[in-house]
């Protein structure tokens, strides 16, 4: 296993920049050093959200071919990094909105603030240390679950946030929104997933 | 002003300072142990993401890299072969431009020529009419130079005479 919590790569060199100029005059080859700087991170990135390695490989490879069309659209005064999984972010939601449609599934984003008062107290089931009665592979079923049932992207704020540890900044630049609705996901995604997984821990 | 979402956010975070995280908690109201435990629940699902939810390495990374360049190279049109120079816009110019001026230059030769050749050209012809003897009778005759040869166009004769001398009574103009 490899963790996806990667800060975003910096490019002091410039070589980065150089791949990146070679890449936009149709060359392959710098493009093909590029994907292998990035491919990780932009699999696990995209692996927490559809958690299927298969559909992951799939979108990996989809968000690079997107990647090299649009190089020319790419300003050189933003990351790279933060275009690319911002493709990455869009790849996703589309491919993750069709299979919605295919299968006439729908993500449960109905949360009622007037259920789920910010302060409101938590109150797990009274299951005695689940976390620990419970089998890593049991409590990995219920995180899939609970996450599935978000809207993609939901979903992906608080997968970038908790996974990434990406600032919330960062997030409004990865997913093309504002600070506020990054906000407004955040504190969504949160309490329904505390809602959700309440009795996968005991608060003392 | 900051959104509660905003606010909320920070404070889950530890991101907030301590004089606004103490407002937002009298915002929230509620038993101060209970927003406690709230935040440390957050926190605590958090931890439970990065723990259970990290990703596999990409298998077989090197196949990854063929496989997209295999599908680049399947969807960038081939460059279009190099074109012979004289398809070329630039070559194309000069060469209309050279066979025009060749054109009109031969042309120039050729009107020059033909104002200066002499009367003695072997192929110029000669034209004369005749006054046949016979009258509705007509007669043109053309001949050619120094090449001993003559046409004679008659119109206006019922029939050929037997006798061509018949036609030569008449006299030239």
């Amino acid at each position: 296993m490899v963790s996806s919590r990667v800060q975003p790569l910096r490019d002091p060199s410039g070589e980065e920049a150089r791949l990146i100029a070679r890449t936009r005059s149709g060359d392959t080859t710098a493009f093909d050093e590029l994907v292998t700087l990035h491919r990780q991170r932009v699999f696990a990135t995209i692996y927490n959200v559809v958690r299927n390695e298969e559909d992951a490989w799939d979108l990996s490879q989809e968000t690079f071919l997107r990647a090299w069309k649009r190089i020319g659209s790419f300003k050189e005064d933003a990351s790279f990094s933060t275009w690319l999984y911002r493709i990455a972010m869009n790849v996703t939601i589309d491919s993750l909105r069709r299979k919605r449609a295919e299968k006439a599934t729908e993500f449960d984003d109905s949360v009622n603030p007037q259920e789920i008062e910010p302060g409101a107290p938590t109150r797990p089931k009274p299951v005695p240390t689940p976390q620990r009665q419970m089998e890593h592979a049991e409590i990995r079923r219920r995180l899939d679950e609970a996450l599935a049932r978000l809207s993609p992207e939901h979903r992906m704020v608080i997968l970038l946030r908790e996974m990434e540890g990406a600032s919330y900044e960062e997030i409004a630049a990865t997913m093309g929104c504002s600070l506020g609705t990054v906000m407004s996901r955040l504190f969504y995604a949160r309490k329904k997933l505390q809602t959700m997984l309440g009795d996968l821990y005991e608060i003392t | 002003m900051k959104s509660l979402e905003e606010r909320y956010n920070a404070w889950i975070d530890g991101e907030l300072p301590e004089a606004e995280a103490a407002r937002l908690e009298a915002e929230l109201g509620g038993d101060p142990a209970a927003l406690r435990a709230e935040r440390q629940s957050i926190r605590h699902l958090g931890g439970l993401l990065r723990e259970h939810l990290e990703a596999p390495a990409l298998a077989n990374a090197g196949f990854f890299n063929h496989q997209l360049m295999q599908r680049i190279a399947a969807q960038t049109p081939a460059p279009a072969p190099a074109r012979p120079f004289w398809q070329r816009v630039g070559w194309r110019l000069a060469l209309s431009t050279a066979l025009g001026g060749a054109v009109a230059a031969l042309a120039l030769v050729a009107l020059t020529r033909e104002t200066t050749l002499p009367d003695t050209q072997p192929y110029q012809a000669h034209l004369m009419e005749t006054e046949p003897g016979e009258p509705g009778i007509s007669a043109v005759a053309i001949q050619a130079g120094d090449e001993k040869l003559a046409v004679v166009w008659i119109d206006g004769l019922d029939y050929v005479p037997a006798d061509p001398k018949a036609l030569t009574t008449g006299k030239h103009r």
